[in-house]
This record gives C-alpha cells, sequence and structure tokens, in this order.
C-alpha cells in the first residue's frame, strides 16, 4: 500500500496544474500575510486564515479531480484490481497522497507563525492550533471532493461539482437561514464553517475538529464503497 | 455482500464508528472539558478570581444572550458558554427575544446583549458594553463615547482629517469585569437604597448610572418620601421642581439629625424655600445667576455655562476612575457661610477657575458679575449626618455623563460610597486587548514580501513547467 501511496503522491505533485495550484496558494497567502501582518501588523493568524478557507474552497478539488478519472482513462483501475491489495487499500492510498499534497499546500502556514514570531509578541501555540484546525477542515473538503471524483470519475465536471459542494458545505450557515426554523439548527451544526470560525474566533472545540474528522472519514469511507461496488459490479459483468 | 466487506472496507467503517463514538462522548462532557482557549490573548481563560466569585454563587443564575436573528455572536456565545460551565448554578442560553425573562426589556438591547436574571433581579449588560477603546492620551471609553468623540471631532474638522488618525485606540474586550459586577449585583443580598422621591423630581436616575449604582452594592428606589425614607439609606433629590411640605421638611431633617445623607443636585433657578433651609442647616446657600467658565480651557467651545470644574481634595475620592473630568451644564454658585452652624464643617469640592463669573437677568438685560472662582459642588457634615450639593439638575444626564467618558457618574459613586460604603467590589475595567500588534521594519517587509511572494511561487511555476516539458520531451 505504501509503494502506491507513493506513486499516487508522485502522480498528484508532479504536475503542472498541481505546480499552478501550489503558485497560486503559495501567493495568495503571502498576499494575506502581507496585508494582514507586515502592513496591518496584526498578531492573530485569524484573518490570514478566514481568507485563506475562502480561497482553499477552490483550490482543494483540483487536488482530487483526477484521482480515479485518470485511471479510469487509461485502463489502469481495471490493473489496479488484480493487484494482491484490495482496491479498498488503494482507494486509501490515493487519499493519503492527495492530503500529502494538500499538506504541501499548507505548508507556508507552518512557516508563517515562525516569521511572525521575530516581529513581535506572537503565540506559537495559538497559531499552530489554528492551522491544525486549518487543514483538518481542508482535509474534510479534500475527501468531499474525493468522493465526488470517485463517483463522477470526470476531471472537469469533478472539479466543478467538487467546488459547488465545498461552497455549499461552508456557506450552509448562511443557506439555512433561508429555510424553515426547524431545519436551520441541525444544518447549522453541520456547516463545515461554523467549526472553522471557532478556531478563528479563538477557541478549540473538540466537538468541532472531531466533527470535521468524521465528516473526512465518512467521505473516505463512502468512496472505499463506491470502488467496491464497482469492482463488485466489474466481477459480476466478467 | 461478503466480496464487499473487504478488510479495507472494515477498517475504514471502525475508523467511522470510533470517531463517531468520540463525537458523541465529546457532546456529553462538560463545555470547559472540550473547548480550549486558542486565542493567544487570553480571551478564554478565566482569572482564577472570576472562577471563584462562579464557584460561590449559592443561588440560581440564569445567563440569556438575546440574539436577534438566531445567531449568536461567536465570542460572547464562547465565553458565556465559558462562564456557565464553571457552576452547576448557572445556566446559559442564546434566545430570541421571546424566550427572554419577562423581567428583560427586549426593545433596549442591542443584538448580543446579555441578560442576567437570578434571586429576583434582572441585569443587563449591553454588547457595546463587552467592549471599550483605549487611548493613551485619552484613556479609556466606551465605544459610544469614542464615536461621539468622533463625530464632534468631524463636525469642528471636516472629514479631511480623522479622529482615529489623531487618537488611535486600541480596542479591549472586558467580558469577565462586566459579569463579574453583573453577578455581585445579583447575588448581593443586602444593597443600600437611594431613595429619589417621586413627589419632589420628575427626574428619575438614568438606567445605566442606576445599573452602575447597582453594580456598586446601592438600589435606587423611587416612591414618595413620606413612605420610603425611613428604610432609605441615602436621600437623593436630583433637580427638585417641587418643594418639600412641612411634613416632609420635618422628616428630612429628623432623617438627617439620626446621620442620613442627603444629596442634593439642584441648578442656579433653585427657588424651593424648604429645600434651601435644608441646605441653610449646613451653612450653605444659592447664590443668584449662572455659572459660565471664563478660562476657555475648561468651557465647551461656544457654551461657557458647559465646563469641566476643577476637583479639589475632599474626604472621599474626587480623583476619576475615567481619564476624564466630570462636566457640568447650567450651573449656579453655592455660598458657604463664613460662620458655620455648630458642629458642622462645609467645604467646597467643585469649583471653577478664577476667570469664572456669573449671568442674571436684571429688568429684562443680562448682566455679568465680576470675575472671580464660584463654588458649583460643596460638601458639608454634621457629626454622622452629610449634606452634599451639586449646583447642577443635569450632573446625572446620561448624554453630559456619556460626554464626560463617565466621569460624572464617577463622582456620584464616590459621593456614595462616602455616604455610605457597600458590600460590592466591582471590578474595574481591565479587559483583554483584542489587537496585540507586531512591529514589522519595512526591510523585513521587503525582504519577506520578495521572498514569499514572487520567488517563492515562481520556483514552483518554473519547476512545474519544467517537469511538464520534461514529460513531454520523454
Amino acid at each position: 500500500m505504501l509503494a502506491l501511496c507513493k506513486r499516487e503522491f508522485r502522480l498528484a505533485v508532479c504536475n503542472l496544474k498541481f505546480a499552478i495550484v501550489a503558485c497560486l496558494a503559495y501567493l495568495t497567502s503571502a498576499v494575506f500575510l502581507n496585508v494582514f501582518h507586515f502592513t496591518g501588523a496584526s498578531a492573530s493568524l485569524g484573518y490570514l486564515v478566514l481568507w485563506l478557507s475562502y480561497l482553499y474552497l477552490l483550490f482543494v478539488p483540483f487536488l482530487t479531480c483526477d484521482a480515479f478519472s485518470a485511471d479510469c482513462h487509461s485502463g489502469i483501475d481495471g490493473l489496479l484490481y488484480s493487484l494482491p491489495i484490495s482496491p479498498a487499500d488503494s482507494v486509501l492510498a490515493k487519499f493519503f497522497a492527495r492530503l500529502g499534497a494538500l499538506f504541501i499546500l499548507c505548508a507556508p502556514l507552518l512557516v508563517y507563525p515562525l516569521i511572525l514570531k521575530s516581529f513581535g509578541s506572537f503565540s506559537l501555540g495559538a497559531a499552530y492550533a489554528l492551522v491544525l484546525i486549518f487543514f483538518v477542515g481542508n482535509a474534510a473538503l479534500l475527501a468531499i471532493s474525493f468522493l465526488i471524483s470517485a463517483l463522477v470519475r470526470h476531471a472537469v465536471l469533478a472539479t466543478v461539482i467538487g467546488i459547488v459542494a465545498n461552497v455549499v458545505f461552508m456557506a450552509i450557515e448562511i443557506l439555512a437561514a433561508y429555510l424553515p426554523a426547524a431545519l436551520q439548527n441541525p444544518l447549522k451544526a453541520l456547516s463545515l464553517f461554523g467549526c472553522l470560525d471557532d478556531g478563528i474566533g479563538g477557541f478549540f472545540s473538540l466537538g468541532s475538529f472531531l466533527y470535521l474528522l468524521v465528516l473526512t472519514a465518512l467521505a473516505v469511507f463512502a468512496s472505499v464503497l463506491v470502488s467496491e461496488f464497482r469492482r463488485v459490479g466489474k466481477e459480476a459483468a466478467v | 455482500m461478503r466480496k464487499l466487506f473487504s478488510p479495507a472496507v472494515c477498517r475504514t467503517a471502525c475508523v467511522c464508528l470510533v470517531l463517531l463514538l468520540l463525537l458523541g462522548v465529546s457532546a456529553l462532557l462538560p463545555w470547559n472539558l472540550t473547548h480550549g482557549d486558542i486565542s493567544g490573548l487570553g480571551l478564554y481563560t478565566l482569572s482564577s478570581s472570576f472562577k471563584k466569585q462562579l464557584r460561590a454563587v449559592d443561588t440560581d443564575v440564569a445567563l440569556y444572550l438575546y440574539t436577534e436573528d438566531g445567531t449568536p455572536d461567536g465570542q460572547i456565545d464562547a465565553f458565556l458558554s465559558l462562564t456557565a460551565s464553571q457552576s452547576s448554578r448557572l445556566t446559559y442560553r442564546a434566545v430570541k427575544a421571546a424566550g427572554l425573562p419577562e423581567t428583560a426589556d427586549a426593545d433596549s438591547l442591542t443584538d448580543d446583549s446579555v441578560v442576567i436574571t437570578g434571586n429576583g433581579k434582572t441585569v443587563t449588560v449591553l454588547y457595546e458594553d463587552f467592549f471599550f477603546y483605549r487611548n493613551d492620551e485619552l484613556g479609556d471609553m466606551s465605544l459610544e463615547t469614542y464615536y461621539s468623540y468622533a463625530e464632534t471631532f468631524a463636525a469642528a474638522y471636516g472629514t479631511a482629517y480623522s479622529f482615529s488618525d489623531y487618537y488611535p485606540v486600541t480596542p479591549y474586550f472586558n467580558g469577565e469585569a462586566k459579569l463579574a459586577n453583573a453577578l455581585c449585583y445579583i447575588t448581593l443580598q443586602n444593597a443600600l437604597k437611594i431613595l429619589s422621591p417621586t413627589d419632589v423630581s420628575p427626574l428619575s436616575l438614568s438606567e445605566d448610572l442606576s445599573l452602575t449604582l447597582a453594580l456598586y452594592g446601592y438600589e435606587t428606589v423611587r416612591d414618595s418620601l413620606a413612605n420610603a425614607l425611613a428604610s432609605c439609606d441615602i436621600l437623593l433629590l436630583n433637580g427638585p421642581t417641587k418643594d418639600l411640605g412641612e411634613t416632609e421638611t420635618a422628616l428630612v431633617r429628623s432623617f438627617l439629625a439620626e446621620g442620613g445623607k442627603l444629596l442634593l443636585l439642584g441648578s442656579y433657578d433653585i427657588a424651593l424655600p424648604h429645600i434651601l433651609s435644608l441646605a441653610a442647616d449646613y451653612g450653605l446657600s444659592p447664590v443668584e445667576g449662572l455659572v459660565c467658565e471664563g478660562n476657555a480651557s475648561y468651557y465647551v467651545s461656544g457654551a461657557p455655562y458647559t465646563f469641566a470644574p476643577q476637583l479639589l481634595t475632599a474626604p472621599f475620592r474626587t480623583s476619576s476612575h475615567t481619564y476624564s473630568m466630570p462636566l457640568i451644564m447650567g450651573a449656579g454658585s453655592i455660598a458657604i457661610a463664613e460662620t458655620l452652624p455648630d458642629g458642622v464643617n462645609a467645604e467646597p469640592f467643585l469649583v471653577t477657575t478664577e476667570s469664572a463669573y456669573r449671568l442674571t437677568v436684571v429688568d429684562g438685560s443680562t448682566v455679568s458679575s465680576d470675575v472671580a472662582m464660584q463654588t458649583v459642588g460643596a460638601y458639608a457634615e454634621k457629626g454622622e449626618s452629610r449634606f452634599v450639593w451639586i449646583a447642577n439638575s443635569t450632573f446625572f444626564d446620561a448624554t453630559l455623563n456619556s460626554s464626560a467618558s463617565g466621569a460624572n457618574a464617577d463622582c456620584g459613586i464616590a459621593l456614595f460610597e462616602w455616604f455610605a460604603p457597600s458590600d460590592a467590589a466591582p471590578s474595574a475595567l481591565s479587559g483583554t486587548c483584542l489587537s496585540a500588534s507586531l512591529t514589522v521594519s519595512d526591510a523585513a517587509k521587503v525582504f519577506w514580501s520578495i521572498l514569499l511572494m514572487v520567488l517563492l511561487p515562481l520556483t514552483l511555476l518554473t519547476v512545474g513547467i519544467a517537469d511538464a516539458v520534461r514529460r513531454r520531451q520523454k
């Protein structure tokens, strides 16, 4: 599985599309760093993370859009079924490879606190806790995009639907306001932005953090099931 | 189906179940065990003294966060949840108007204000009161005062200059002190009573001042003098418009003789013989005319009758908690008799500069007196009894007090504390700074900007393009 994970990681990272996405992610995060911290002199990473969370809604689906479509078009998926590992393992390998790619996108946020620390009173613990919440939040978005990619198996379509789904999951709190009162509270509880908002607001909520992990795990589990259903379907067809 | 449930699927399902279980367990744990402060500013870290106060609450107290649209402010919501989690006696709910207790006045609440009930009392902390601004020169001020200053500044200098450029402020969160004070009032068993008699003055103390006094352990009572004087600790004649009758005057005299305390707020036009006779018992009498300050440094531009008086040393605190001075508008002057009645000690504590004068109307025309220092506030004591006269009926007016950044109310509180010290000990403005700032030199800014905004993204892009070209060539 590790070998498959490495292969998937290389596929996810060593391409022009990832270079462009990473370039944009690094550029925008550096622009926000400049605006909020170098110019605005803020000692809290909250605003930077808030604005990046809007942008990463768009970036994340690009990491997962071709997770299944590339194999599907090149016919490798058929070969994967013949490997000594299960398709479920191969799906997990794909997901963890994309998680690695997401980590690269978030890497500047690991460095920024160290830079900002040199300019005055800056809490590294608070900053890294916020970065962790941001990363887990984006991992949840990644898992949702990944599931869509597993269902759609078409890169462009998966990207578009992934972006829409991420926006819906993030903005569900706003959308809930237009729904009947009885539906509002349950929907607000599902909002990813609400979870990130806790961290940006300055407090760590174990419930929110676990919710992000549960959402990630459920989306990955659903992707695994989709893949298994396909395998069983193919085997039945054969 | 057996084919579908491969070991990897089962493993993933198990992880999901474990996480779901953890999520369920976390929902059952107390709020303070599942939440942590990562603000880096200590916003959600309660001080040990506040925790001690919360744990000592021995009556049921309900905290309501009023939200207009059902979506509470995250910071206040978290802060109240944390506060309520410290004691089983405290409950917290975010509610819309319909969910507020009957004793709360929803019309007077702003979004995200907090209503606290318990022990038969209700107290409100408005959202904007959770915060204050600090400026090195102007000191601490409420948001309302800051915007009032900014408006005055804009009216005087136009929009070409910004008030915030000249007086930059740092926002502070003062939730802990506000809640500590409110809880102090709710749990206080024996509040000292200040009677503001309805049969003498239509003026009641403003809601803000009543609340502030409540936090200091004083309860304002509105009732007729005859009914309530005996059970009160302090008598407040706030801008009296009707004189006392013979019986009431005798009652007050008797009240004072037994060590009672009286605060009279009466302006230059006070002409109520019985009330003035009470003042005369302490060697105090009114001087005709409206007091105007002649020193331009002390009066509001264009309105010399609105001025900041000098505070002289007195047995009570005359230095303000705020950095501002009290403001007086439309004051009269008080004369202290050269020969005081037996056992009476009377002194001025609020005076003008030597450049002040009085305006009187003689035969339809305004006449100005000679320039001299005027006494606009005097205190007197005889044995245990205390009598204070501030020759300004609007001294506790909410607008005037706000313009003085709360210095008028602060002065009043100092007087009440001198009259009858209470058991309450309100928390001062301490606050948590909301905007810790960095100091970034221009050189560092340029260096890091070039490195992070130009070099790093370009390097990534170049590597990506090179890799793509290499693959195509292969």
